[in-house]
């Protein structure tokens, strides 16, 4: 018994299973890392945007209207 | 436009992000202490060293997660403007990227832990029968250090975020919705980007760290309850079988993502294909 644990200690080091273990985590990081870059990658124009939500300029001029926004959260609920 | 919202978005994200660490870690080391003076064997710092190392991995995992997903999110509007062919296949990724970064990085520190734990903890020869499978229940019982380090981050994660993602839809609801009349999620409204910023650190950032904290003590309790058995000792291959489920789990999930990609993505199909 105590012969069978000293070495199934240095099994626990040297395995099958540590193989394993140690393939599938680093498939897995370098997966999401080959993700990140091909995220990276996607090519961004502006041209291609169809549908423009808002303009700046419009958030601009709503952002004047922020006296008019905190007149009415201080006003009383009636 | 879009690019100048999502580094709104981003930068609030990473704000909160660090002052939530912040505390968190202040929390961490003051719990650390509490785990050190009732839970260690022989005053070494085993369990305490796992629980750090388990905090600390657990935040990593939810920052990944969040900074991927901030990174990601305007892409994919882009992408969805182009096809929702294209904007599957971004947003995808981005899932891609938390999913096996954290799967993989739980497992690698746990795995190299125990290895660093068994060459410190085990001696060379044992005395007798008994000492030789009371250190090898101890060291897997310090193990589970790491498993309440991935939890205690996990909850805050979890409710600290999902309190200030509450708190900001309302908030923005309120003075968008009902004071100024916009739509939800209007882009006029500057609330919209605190309540993406906390859909950010709650509901990715937050789950990041609770699916971490959740596979990190699923695995430390079922190494903890394997070490009871004598047989199973006697057999480390059998002991480390938690370990391995989640590595063969690793590669499914590998092989089943690309199942996903074959043939065009729209309307109809998009649900389906999540399901594959």
């Amino acid at each position: 018994m105590t012969n069978q644990l000293s070495e199934s200690t240095q099994f626990m080091q040297k395995t099958w299973t540590d193989a394993i273990l140690y393939i599938m985590c680093f498939l897995s990081i370098g997966w999401a890392l080959v993700q990140t870059v091909l995220i990276n990658r996607i090519p961004m124009s502006p041209d291609k945007v169809k549908v423009n939500i808002i303009s700046k300029s419009e958030l601009v001029i709503k952002g004047s209207d922020q006296e008019q926004l905190s007149q009415n959260l201080n006003e009383e609920i009636p | 436009m879009m690019k100048h919202i999502a580094s709104l978005i981003k930068s609030g994200a990473i704000t909160f992000l660090k002052k939530e660490y912040l505390y968190l870690g202040l929390f961490c080391a003051a719990f650390s202490i509490l785990v050190y003076f009732t839970a260690e064997v022989n005053n070494y710092p085993y369990t305490t060293f796992a629980f750090l190392i388990g905090a600390v991995t657990s935040m990593i995992c939810g920052y990944i997660g969040m900074l991927i997903a901030v990174h990601t999110n305007w892409r994919t509007t882009y992408a969805c403007n182009l096809s929702i062919d294209d904007g599957f296949h971004v947003a995808f990724k981005g899932g891609q990227v938390l999913g096996f970064a954290l799967v993989g990085i739980a497992l690698l520190v746990l795995h190299v832990l125990i290895s660093i734990y068994a060459r410190m903890f085990l001696p060379e020869t044992y005395a007798n029968k008994e000492e030789a499978i009371h250190l090898h229940r101890q060291l897997f019982e310090c193990i589970a250090g790491y498993g309440l380090g991935g939890s205690t981050v996990a909850l805050f994660g979890r409710v600290g975020g999902g309190i200030y993602t509450k708190a900001a839809d309302v908030g923005a609801d309120l003075a968008g919705k009902v004071c100024e009349g916009l739509e939800e999620d209007s882009p006029k409204n500057p609330g919209t980007i605190a309540d993406n910023v906390g859909d950010n650190v709650g509901d990715i950032a937050g789950m990041g760290a609770d699916l971490f904290g959740s596979l990190a003590e699923a695995t430390c309790a079922c190494l903890v309850v394997s070490a009871v058995s004598e047989d199973i000792l006697l057999t480390p291959d059998a002991m480390f079988y938690p370990l391995i489920i989640s590595a063969i789990g690793i590669f499914a999930s590998f092989v089943s993502q690309f199942l996903a990609k074959i043939g065009p993505v729209n309307k109809s199909n998009v649900e389906n294909r999540l399901k594959l």
